[in-house]
């Protein structure tokens, strides 16, 4: 009972828009079933990054990410003190408390942000098209390849972006700003596709 | 009457493409490809505009970007396009376009009216003749303003689109002419990405007018130069790796090579073809890790007596409308010279089959070639043209021998002679496009054997190509454009071949920059066409001693209009030298800024406007306060309810109601907007110790705290309630205005003076969703949705939070209370935001729970005298002047922030402004906010001013808080409120604690 409560109750920043579009040109869909954990500790401290790999995470490069969990976990670099866990939202739970657990003692910190993100997953030939128009980095392949993480802004929006592979990127909006993050990508993407 | 030539190779018009448009209302034909400049010239028509000033006729100058004349208006509201140059205007289908100088109008009637009295008017005028009386200057100003400017500002909003692009490459080339497409071939060739922007719709840039080998002369590596653009073109849109944006002009070069530049992606397309989901401009940006410039150079004009009449024209312009555009501009033809550019001109024209009736040159000899060339032509080496004269139109020049004497031009007036004819094409010499470089603070140096401004190019990351570096024949500027093209792979740091550099050939150029008047007085030689400034104009500036070449400009408007001066500013330049007596470089140039040619402001805007000008943050909620009617209020960038109208209540009656609600029965309000930092690291206490005024040793886990936070100076910076989540982990609040401030604050005193502490600060704002139940029948609404939570008073006291399952979710329960009423925070995930939200309020509907907003959020926290960061509090203000004494600890052994400041003596005075409360003596009139206060009711001495003012629907009357000088000392003292408006009130100081002083409510 409780479970389905929660699961009717759970609403993610986009899901009254009618995001889900797909097509070759451009696609985007905004995911519903991750979990976002805040991982902090110094990425020179040994004792941290033990206690990582005790939670079968490994560190990322800087502006880069791990992947973890068979796949399904990864860990993407926003600062070096501070990492971000992607996981499933099921697992959210368990994991924040054993990380707590093995945290305990330490010069480090796990904080549950898994309502703080809208996270879209964008694709298509025109994807590049489409951002370099919101922002001011390269996202290209060459400049920025798999697995590479950014802070940045989408229009006048902070985002964090990810390249997970060579043909999506993965933006992460802040849960207050993610209706403005839709309608820029709509404007911006209309040109390509008549409809986000 | 069309002047269309026949066919040429060069053409680029089409000719199985007729157009129809319409010029003042006029019905004209055209060819596709025309620019709106040619195809008047095809018609016949050369008077386009009149001047700004005297209200003269002028004509079409030049045949691109540099036009100082040809402004037209283009199409009407709301597709209103003011100041375009009729030389850049590509023609289409159906366009209209209208002289907004030339027009009937009321206001150019009028103006006209003052063409006699132009010589009354030289530079200073203005100033000079509205000095007097000052008190009629408000009049004055009313008629200039509306004789002022060139086209009216569009009245409505633009219908079209535009949007901005981020642009990246390894090369940047701006210019397609030969020098910028061999060089980005070059480029290109070693795998770099590259880059390439013209301003105009076909690349080759002057190629159409010096490149053709009509005589025989120019070939490019051993094509012709048709061949060899129509190859290149072809080789790099085949190549993956270079980029080609035509008719996008590079306006703004910014340090660490980013270029700012507009591309008119829609404007050559007639109205209804225009897609409107495509932006009709787009603004790049592009950083590029090396830039070549290949901007290449204007023809400058020469400046004598009536050098503004229509038809009188630039050597180069007139090759454009032969080869470019088929027209023959006019049926007798001279031309002008100085140098060698204009006698190859004077060749080609005479091969396109123009009637030459003749060519002058300054300079004593004309070379053989030239002379063999032009066989048939009246040659007048040693000749200048000395004046023009025409109705309206050039009818005819008057020349004279002239020759250099001890450093100056002589002319001998008695000598001359007139030749009839319809157009003069003036060659006198190139200015290289210096102004890219210039933009980033570079400034140009004269070079005496080129005769022009050369660009600095001190800076790393660019290079100069082609014309820019003086070169003239075309295939030298093919050659420098592939040796800059091998400097930039250098610079890449990639493998290239060497490549020889190239040296410009000498056009021998004469520095003649204006032919010396035969009568002294009332002379009309124009340098500056656009803001009707003459040689007179720059000899009685530097007469009255503004003798810096910024001085001239301003006092005389030299280079001000939208061409900024492209075809004069070196004439005056020169001029100014010459009546100085001072060399070109002495003198120098004025500054060279952004914009290189105008960018209409919404290009710049792109997207960013209307409802995504800003952008708007929403809370979990978001939905169902637009569903309950919610009116709203913008905090800092969050949308937050105002207040929810029922029927036909107005804001008054609205927040009236949901007051009462609040503390009568039971109220719901959002408070997601709030900044939230989770705090943790085993000197989390200390830190807070650290960053707030009270102590933070002591609170236990389970426990809130409200906290004050300073800055250096010991003001007040921000406020919210804090939670110790357990010993070592702490969830703070802080303003909804102030969160990022906040955050970046705390940061960077952690991060830069207290790197020992071990705390980790994370922003959590977006993850909460809150939710406040507030009023008498919150705590059993609670106990309704949450079982497994004690809400007992003793149990789950005030100031204390306790964690539980709100209808099933998890949540952080705070009691916690802005109102002063018994309340309690929801927090949840703010995914379960508006699911808690939704059942808080079908849980209370029994209860006639009332959602309330910001509005009467204000009025409940002023009638408990709850300050407002940034309203009762303005940056100048301390805790003690707020009156919160109680909130300042002196244990604490590490020295908080804004400690020390509290302690120096101007904190210590007395007399500060204190805040305190205020009462109307008649309690039903409400004080204006920020109505200034004094003691007396006419008095004028300021004691202070209204912070906040309500209607407070609990105690039936006005209450109001205000800082007054020395205030609390002053309890009971009647002070009087004046409003800008000059009404008055009386009111006296109290306690700014209205409402339940001993706070029952909220303990109940």
């Amino acid at each position: 009972m409780a479970e389905t409560t929660i699961e009717n109750a759970y609403r993610t920043p986009l899901a009254q828009r009618q995001l889900d579009r797909s097509g070759t040109v451009w696609s985007v869909k905004e995911r519903r079933d991750r979990g976002f954990v805040v991982l902090r500790g110094n990425n020179d401290d040994r004792v941290f990054l033990q206690a990582l790999a005790t939670l079968d995470l490994s560190l990322p490069q800087p502006v880069s990410s791990s992947t973890n969990g068979g796949g399904e976990r990864t860990l993407l670099w926003v600062s070096p003190d501070e990492f971000l866990l992607l996981l499933p939202l099921p697992e959210k739970d368990a994991f924040i408390e054993r990380a707590e657990t093995v945290f305990r003692g330490l010069h480090a910190a796990v904080v549950d942000n898994s309502g703080g993100y809208s996270c879209l997953q964008l694709a298509g030939s025109q994807v590049l098209a489409v951002l370099q128009k919101l922002c001011a980095y390269d996202l290209g392949n060459t400049a920025f390849p798999s697995g590479r993480v950014l802070s940045s802004h989408l229009a006048k929006a902070p985002v964090i972006i990810h390249r997970p592979d060579p043909h999506s990127l993965q933006l992460l909006i802040r849960f207050s700003f993610a209706d403005y993050g839709w309608r820029v990508l709509s404007v911006a993407a209309s040109e390509y596709q008549a409809v986000v | 009457m069309s002047r269309r030539l026949a066919r040429r190779d060069s053409e680029v018009i089409d000719r199985q493409q007729p157009l129809s448009f319409y010029w003042c209302g006029q019905l004209l034909q055209g060819l596709a490809g025309d620019s709106l400049a040619s195809a008047l010239l095809a018609n016949g028509i050369k008077a386009v505009s009149r001047s700004y000033k005297y209200s003269r006729h002028r004509g079409v100058l030049c045949s691109n970007a540099e036009e100082p004349n040809a402004l037209v208006d283009l199409e009407c509201e709301p597709f209103l396009t003011p100041n375009a140059r009729a030389t850049q205007v590509e023609l289409y289908q159906d366009l209209s376009a209208s002289s907004p100088t030339a027009a009937e109008t009321p206001v150019n009637r009028f103006k006209r009216l003052f063409k006699p009295f132009g010589r009354f008017m030289p530079a200073g005028f203005y100033y000079k003749t509205f000095k007097y009386p000052s008190k009629w200057w408000p009049h004055y100003e009313t008629l200039l303003r509306t004789m002022a400017g060139i086209s009216p500002s569009p009245t409505q909003p633009d219908p079209e689109s535009y949007d901005h692009m981020y642009q990246y490459c390894d090369v940047l080339v701006v210019g397609a002419g030969v020098a910028g497409l061999q060089a980005a071939l070059t480029v290109a060739r070693s795998g770099a990405q590259v880059l390439v922007v013209d301003e105009r719709p076909q690349l080759g840039g002057l190629l159409y007018e010096y490149g053709l080998g009509e005589y025989g002369k120019e070939e490019i590596a051993g094509k012709s130069a048709l061949q060899w653009l129509r190859q290149i073109r072809i080789v790099l849109d085949q190549m993956s790796n270079v980029r080609v944006l035509s008719r996008t002009t590079a306006f703004a070069f910014h340090d660490c090579n980013l270029l700012h530049a507009l591309e008119l992606r829609q404007d050559h397309l007639p109205l209804a073809q225009r897609d409107a989901a495509l932006s009709r401009q787009r603004l790049h940006k592009i950083r590029a890790r090396q830039v070549i410039l290949a901007t290449g150079a204007h023809e400058r004009p020469i400046a004598f007596h009536n050098n503004d009449l229509p038809g009188v024209m630039l050597a180069s312009a007139v090759l454009s409308w032969v080869n470019r555009y088929a027209v023959s501009p006019g049926d007798n033809t001279v031309v002008f010279c100085n140098n060698d550019s204009g006698l190859e001109a004077a060749v080609a024209l005479k091969a396109a089959g123009l009637k030459l009736q003749a060519v002058i040159d300054c300079r004593p000899d004309i070379a053989d070639s030239y002379t063999q060339a032009l066989h048939g032509v009246p040659l007048f080496p040693g000749h200048a043209v000395q004046s023009a004269t025409g109705d309206a139109v050039l009818q005819s020049v008057s020349i004279a021998p002239i020759c250099l004497q001890q450093g100056k031009w002589w002319v001998d007036h008695s000598a001359i002679t007139n030749l009839r004819c319809d157009v003069l094409a003036v060659a006198g010499g190139w200015n290289p496009v210096v102004h890219l470089d210039c933009h980033t603070g570079s400034k140009p140096h004269w070079d005496e054997q080129q005769l022009a401004f050369m660009p600095a190019m001190d800076k790393a990351g660019r290079f100069a190509a082609g014309a820019l570096n003086g070169h003239s024949a075309v295939d030298a500027c093919r050659r420098d454009g592939a040796f800059t093209g091998v400097k930039a792979i250098q610079a890449l740091g990639l493998e290239t071949t060497a490549f020889e550099p190239v040296e410009p050939q000498s056009l021998h150029t004469a520095a003649l920059f204006m032919v010396p008047p035969p009568d002294k007085r009332h002379n009309k030689l124009f340098i500056d066409m656009q803001n009707d400034v003459t040689v007179d104009d720059i000899a009685l500036a530097i007469r009255e001693n503004y003798r810096c070449i910024e001085h001239i400009k301003r006092y005389t408007g030299l280079g001000f209009g939208t061409d900024q001066g492209k075809t004069g500013n070196v004439l005056g330049v020169a001029i100014a030298a010459q009546i100085q007596g001072l060399s070109m470089s002495e003198v120098g140039t004025t500054t060279f800024r952004p914009a290189y040619t105008p960018v209409t402001f919404a290009a710049l805007v792109g997207q960013n406007r209307r409802d995504l000008y800003d952008p708007k943050r929403y809370t979990p909620m978001h939905s169902a306060h637009v569903e309950q009617g919610a009116h709203w209020e913008t905090v800092g960038q969050w949308l937050r309810p105002q207040y929810y109208p029922q029927g036909t209540e107005d804001l008054d009656a609205a927040v009236w109601r949901e007051c009462l609600a609040a503390r009568q029965g039971l109220a719901v309000m959002d408070a997601s907007t709030l900044g939230k930092i989770d705090i943790q690291g085993r000197d989390a206490r200390e830190f807070l110790n650290r960053v707030y005024t009270n102590a933070w040793s002591k609170l236990a886990p389970g426990c809130c705290r409200y906290g004050l936070m300073l800055d250096e100076n010991g003001m007040i910076f921000d406020d919210g309630v804090s939670a110790c989540i357990n010993e070592n982990h702490f969830l703070m609040t802080t303003t909804t205005g102030g969160a990022a401030r906040v955050f970046i604050w705390l940061e960077r005193w952690l991060q830069t003076e207290w790197p020992e502490l071990e705390v980790f600060l994370t922003s959590v704002t977006d993850h909460w969703s809150t939710t406040a139940v507030v009023g008498p029948k919150s705590r059993a609404l609670m106990q309704r949705l949450c079982t497994d939570c004690d809400f007992d008073n003793e149990v789950f006291p005030f100031m204390h939070w306790r964690p539980g399952t709100v209808a099933g979710i998890p949540a952080r329960i705070m009691r916690i209370s802005f109102s002063g009423e018994l309340a309690f925070e929801i927090n949840v995930q703010a995914n379960y935001g508006h699911y808690i939200w939704e059942q808080v309020l079908s849980a209370g509907a029994k209860d006639r729970i009332t959602p309330y907003g910001t509005e009467a959020m204000h009025v409940l926290r002023a009638e408990k005298g709850f300050i407002i960061v940034g309203q009762d509090t303005d940056g100048s203000m301390t805790p003690v002047d707020a009156g919160m004494q109680w909130i300042i600890s002196r244990k604490k052994t590490f020295p908080w922030l804004g400690k020390r400041s509290l302690s120096r003596s101007d904190m210590l005075r007395e007399d500060r402004r204190q805040l305190v409360g205020l009462l109307t003596i008649n309690p039903q009139q409400c004080l204006t906010e920020g109505a200034q206060l004094v003691n007396e009711p006419q008095g004028k001495e300021m004691q202070g001013y209204v912070t906040s003012s309500y209607m407070s629907p609990i105690l039936h009357r006005s209450i109001a808080m205000a800082v007054v000088k020395g205030g609390r000392a002053r309890m009971g003292e009647t002070v009087y409120a004046r409003t800008a408006k000059g009404t008055t009130l009386e009111a006296s100081i109290t306690s700014s604690l209205f409402y339940d002083p001993e706070g029952a409510c909220r303990d109940g």
